[in-house]
């Protein structure tokens, strides 16, 4: 049927999918587009659904993945069985609505390292994460090939293109079928350094993806997200795994981030300077001497309390 | 243009003072693409306004190419519309059914003017769901492996040994169907 049938809303439709790729790229003929959406009403009705489908489409992809069992059953079983493909779809659907939790976190296993220490984690496949002091990981889908991070961690996947790891960083999904890379993920914040191979980042708000290699380094961060990249020595990439913090022309609202599970204590930056950028290496030690070693460099001083050190300007001294 | 290098793969911040700067350079095509991409001048005229309010807020963005940078925010804008609109036109859908379930006594009334979000997205998972079972098997597999595993056309085509073309075509009987079963 679909060799045959070639109609003109196909050829319209297929345009208008390949306009909508084109139109997520930096390379964009945005004139050829506006000339092509100006030339047919019906390119532009095309083009306004392929964006919106696309759009649930990408919304749902966590949730579809888990349903792929589902999705993928083949057409001999879908025609003797009906009944059983949508009694299983049904059942698929009702364990989405009934905790209101995606599929894919049906099994889904949680792990945390504790301040100063650092956790090791090997997936089925054979990944191996390694979660830095005071972060914390979530893996689920039904192949264990969806990671939620919140906070630090250094990956070392193995190449497999018949899969692709999912690893969700705050608003940012990172996607990966084999390399080394670490991932620094707070709620809007993002840094992604590559050790070998490559990965790709999907910046939030349809933005776009881009894609880092080995020896880069993707800095997002600021109100509406910036991306910065830089070299980086592979050596560098989580160089915590080493006794030591290397930062390069990273924000003060990244470096506290990650200096404090390794200080113990919760470092917090005025809003003032939490754009300002600090490089350089800090050795953890035992991780007392971080915060007062960054307040030296970079002219800070800090409230302390209990648990918790909030960084702000030093005042201009005589 | 004195713009930033388009293409290059190393990104400086650009500056808001830039965006804007560049805002006024290319108002006027920005628009009339908003005015071929909605056919509605008033939205056009809306869209470009939300976009200037937005660049006076904001910080700048990943921007290798601050014109394409402009072009994508303009688009997304749209979309983002045209999302609203859609999601709206669900949840009053929704609290139509579902108030006629409340009165079956199936469930406690809501005090809430529409169905929480979660349902929403409940909702809206069950009928792309539903949708993506009626399409043919082929048009299925080529349009998950490309959308959802976001694998590339040349990778879809190797999987399922089949042309880049083909693998076009699969993806565009899958959007026909999909666009039937939802946008319709």
């Amino acid at each position: 049927m679909v060799g045959v049938e070639s109609s003109v809303d196909e050829q319209i439709l297929q345009a208008a999918i390949r306009w909508h790729e084109a139109s997520s790229r930096s390379d964009c003929d945005w004139e050829a587009l506006t000339a092509w959406l100006e030339a047919d009403a019906a390119h532009q009705q095309a083009y306004a659904d392929v964006a919106l489908l696309n759009d649930q489409v990408a919304r749902q992809t966590q949730q579809l993945q888990g349903a792929r069992a589902v999705m993928q059953l083949p057409s001999r079983l879908q025609r003797a069985w009906p009944a059983a493909l949508v009694a299983a779809a049904v059942a698929a659907v009702a364990l989405l609505l009934a905790p209101l939790q995606p599929l894919t976190h049906i099994k889904a296993r949680s792990y945390q390292a504790d301040t100063r220490q650092s956790r090791s984690i090997e997936l089925d496949d054979g990944s191996k994460i390694l979660l830095a002091p005071g972060s914390s990981l979530r893996v689920s889908g039904w192949h264990h090939d969806h990671v939620e991070l919140a906070g630090v961690a250094y990956f070392d996947v193995p190449h497999d293109p018949e899969r692709t790891l999912i690893l969700s960083a705050g608003e940012f999904s990172i996607r990966d079928i084999g390399t080394r890379f670490e991932v620094v993920s707070s709620a809007r914040e993002l840094k992604v350094a590559v050790a070998e191979g490559s990965v790709t980042v999907d910046l939030p708000g349809g933005a776009g993806s881009v894609q880092v290699n080995a020896g880069r380094r993707l800095l997002v961060s600021g109100e509406l997200p910036v991306a910065e990249y830089a070299s980086i020595a592979a050596a560098d990439v989580a160089g915590w795994r080493e006794g030591r913090l290397v930062f390069h022309n990273e924000p003060l609202s990244m470096v506290v981030q990650q200096i404090s599970p390794h200080a113990g204590v919760t470092v917090t930056v005025d809003a003032a300077i939490a754009a300002r950028r600090f490089s350089g290496v800090l050795a953890i030690g035992d991780g007392s001497q971080l915060v007062s070693r960054l307040e030296e460099i970079m002219g800070l001083v800090g409230q302390r309390e209990a648990a918790a050190v909030h960084l702000s300007a030093a005042a201009l001294g005589p | 243009m004195d713009g930033p290098n388009a293409g290059s793969p190393i990104v400086p911040a650009s500056e808001p003072a830039g965006l804007v700067a560049l805002y006024a350079q290319y108002r006027l095509e920005i628009l009339r693409f908003l005015r071929a991409r909605t056919r509605d001048p008033a939205e056009a005229e809306d869209v470009i306004q939300e976009l200037w309010i937005r660049l006076q807020a904001g910080r700048g963005g990943p921007v290798g190419n601050g014109r394409a940078y402009l072009f994508q925010m303009a688009n997304n804008l749209v979309l983002d519309r045209a999302r609203a609109r859609r999601r709206r036109a669900l949840r009053d859908q929704m609290w139509t059914e579902q108030s006629l379930d409340f009165t079956a006594g199936e469930a406690a009334a809501e005090p809430a003017p529409g169905p929480a979000e979660s349902l929403l997205q409940a909702e809206e998972l069950r009928q792309l769901t539903a949708a993506m079972q009626t399409l043919p098997d082929a048009a299925r597999r080529a349009f998950f492996l490309h959308k959802i595993d976001g694998l590339s056309h040349a990778e879809v085509a190797a999987k399922l040994g089949i042309s880049r073309s083909g693998v076009e075509k699969h993806i565009a009987v899958a959007m026909k169907h999909l666009r039937r079963a939802l946008l319709d």
